[in-house]
């Protein structure tokens, strides 16, 4: 590996290098009504959005136990791109939100961040400190490879939706 | 396979195929018309890219300090650092790997790093194949070809002909919808279907990478299907295949990269998934491949070329690339950006042809989103090629006998009298073939401009 190092300080000397680290990317705008931008923004993307008074109703409505619903819980949610975020302790783990036919992700609004650089600001001090696995999940699994017509879903779930408990 | 033959010859073949072309060309809009109206919502789009140049250029310039960072952090996070010199070193631990864990079930997800140095075939030598996970990536393995675009592996294949494929390899029972508009879904859906058990348990996974950032030690993964997050998660190992190129130095970069590639890419805000993995699977190795990348560091014209992140959008809006599609072009990387990557990473001879593929009409600078100039490169290399003696005694010749006509008025006069009157005698006699078989033949102005201001004299400067 020190060669490896050697060999590109070498060509990297050849021609007088050293340009600034540019400045962080700016804070995205913030919305004025996050909650109702990230739900356009979910629904742009083929996901669905509820609203449920507590947590036992939401997961009341969606039984577990069927192996066509995976239930699980959101970190974070993107307003302006409609992304769930979740960091999951183990790959095993994270076969919730693929396998299924059917994600539900259960949310609250204080979770909701402006846009990716604000989701990126809170994911890389996790992201230091030690292994992490996150995924970001934008609506359901799509695929557009043949003659780029867009068909729902490929290889994941059909269905994404994210459950909002109010209380 | 597609991509035999010489150059000319593929050029030819590419465009004398009765449907090639119309499926390049409609794709490719459909692309950039969904690229358009992503951007267009982007006030800052410009702000972006040059932040996204100027990021790359940064991590490029101090490539050592910043490769050196990703691979303690990642190794301290747990995954197995390992670095490839070249192709074959890249095919040999991969390999080695597989054999040792005893892997036959392996899958893989799409990554023009491993088309680059030939992963698969290096597989099938050993008698079994990777599955391509991937829908495009799946259709070109069963036609038993490359990947056409970069981000679109299949774009070159009609429904009809999916459809064909498929019944004829058994994907599909064959009773096909009648209506064209359900076949793409029913055609992707079988697929589906046909893919499930395999890509829900395998021994082994084999991913790319779209970035690696140096702080977290991370693999940053961009897709749409899933088929990604299943490779990662139905396998107890995993080996990545990235370019040493593809470094970031902090997490928070990606929010530059991101809107840009996603964008440039599939004219998606975001794409239905992402992931960061940083060492927390059960077994990660990272292959860090060279394959001709650190010489490029060397000199700060080709360090440039190294900023892309690999969105295809330069292939969708070359009117080359639209005329023959990526087969024609002979390496894994085709179009503007292929015709400066293959003769700068690979160089075989026919490589430092391709930068003459190209009508320098720029088209592809304006829509970098990391704002290289590739035109301009590509004119440099013809340069290059030139200087080199690589383009042929004939082209050397011409040329030197266009400038010494051009230097000299009375001869130049005449031989353009001589010429315009063989012209069209030289095309019916079908010795302009080679010329007119692909393209119009060149008609020449019933008068000369010295003829013109001969005989109009002032009046002729009035004309609209
Ligand atoms: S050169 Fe620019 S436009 Fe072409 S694939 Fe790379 S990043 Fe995209």
């Amino acid at each position: 590996m020190d060669r490896v190092f050697q060999r590109i300080r070498e060509n990297l000397a050849v021609a007088g290098t050293k340009s600034p680290p540019p400045p962080p990317p700016p804070p995205s705008p913030v919305p004025e009504d996050p909650v109702a931008t990230f739900r356009f923004r979910l629904e742009q993307a083929g996901g669905r959005w509820l609203e449920f008074a507590t947590e036992a109703a939401a997961r009341a409505a969606f039984p577990d136990d069927d192996g066509e619903t995976g239930v699980d819980r959101a970190d974070l949610l993107i307003a302006d791109t409609g992304t769930v975020v979740r960091t999951y302790a183990t790959r095993e783990e994270s076969r919730v939100s693929l396998v299924p036919p059917r994600t539900v992700f259960l949310a609250t609004a204080a979770t909701i961040v402006a846009g990716l650089p604000e989701a990126l600001w809170r994911l890389a001090e996790l992201h230091r400190a030690g292994p992490a696995y996150t995924v970001f999940v934008t609506g359901p699994s799509r695929t557009a490879d043949v003659e780029k017509q867009l068909v729902i879903p490929a290889h994941g779930p059909r269905e994404v939706i994210v459950a909002l408990v109010l209380e | 396979m597609n991509r035999g033959g010489g150059l000319t010859d593929r050029i030819r073949r590419a465009i004398k195929d009765p449907v090639l072309p119309g499926n390049v060309l409609r794709a490719t809009n459909t692309s950039l018309k969904k690229r358009d109206e992503t951007v267009a919502e982007r006030p800052d789009w410009e702000d972006l890219r040059e932040r996204a140049a100027k990021v790359k250029d940064h991590v490029l310039a101090n490539l050592d300090r910043y490769l050196a960072e990703f691979v303690e952090n990642a190794r301290l996070r747990g995954a197995h650092v390992h670095f490839a010199k070249d192709a074959a070193a890249a095919r040999r631990i991969i390999t080695e790997l597989a054999r040792r864990k005893g892997a036959t079930r392996i899958l893989k997800a799409k990554s023009m790093a491993t088309e680059e140095v030939e992963l698969n075939q290096a597989f099938t030598a050993r008698g079994f194949t990777p599955l391509e996970t991937d829908l495009g990536e799946f259709i070109v393995q069963l036609r038993d070809e490359p990947p056409s675009h970069i981000t679109a592996p299949a774009l070159h294949c009609s429904a009809e002909q999916i459809r064909d494929l498929f019944a004829r390899e058994g994907v599909t029972d064959g009773r096909a919808p009648t209506d064209r508009r359900e076949l793409a879904t029913w055609l992707s859906l079988s697929a589906r279907a046909h893919l499930r058990d395999r890509l829900l348990e395998a021994d082994l996974g084999i991913t790319g990478a779209n970035f690696l950032v140096a702080e977290t030690g991370t693999v940053a993964l961009i897709e749409n299907e899933g088929n990604i997050r299943l490779t990662v998660t139905s396998t107890p190992v995993t080996v990545s295949l990235v370019g040493i190129d593809k470094l970031l130095p902090k997490l928070t970069d990606l929010a530059t990269m991101l809107p840009l590639l996603t964008r440039s890419a599939t004219g998606q805000r975001m794409t239905s998934y992402f992931q960061l993995i940083s060492g927390a699977l059960d077994e990660h190795h990272i292959v860090l491949l060279d394959n001709g990348r650190i010489d490029a560091l060397r000199d700060p014209e080709n360090r440039e070329i190294l900023r892309c992140i690999r969105c295809g959008a330069c292939m969708n809006v070359c009117p080359v690339y639209r005329t023959v599609g990526g087969h024609a072009y002979g390496w894994t990387y085709p179009g503007p950006i292929g015709s400066l990557l293959s003769p700068l990473w690979r160089g075989r001879g026919e490589d430092h042809q391709l930068p003459f593929l190209s009508s320098l009409c720029g088209a592809c600078t304006d829509i970098c989103p990391v704002k290289i100039p590739i035109h301009e490169h590509l004119l440099r290399m013809r340069r290059e090629a030139v200087s080199a003696g690589r383009r042929g005694i004939p082209e050397r010749l011409a040329f030197r006998i266009f400038r010494y006509v051009m230097q000299r008025p009375g001869l130049y006069r005449r031989a353009a009298r001589i010429t315009k009157r063989l012209l069209p005698a030289a095309a019916r006699a079908g010795l302009l073939r080679r010329w007119t078989d692909t393209r119009a033949a060149p008609q020449p102005a019933p008068r000369s401009f010295k003829e013109m201001w001969r005989e109009d004299g002032p009046r002729f400067s009035k004309d609209p």
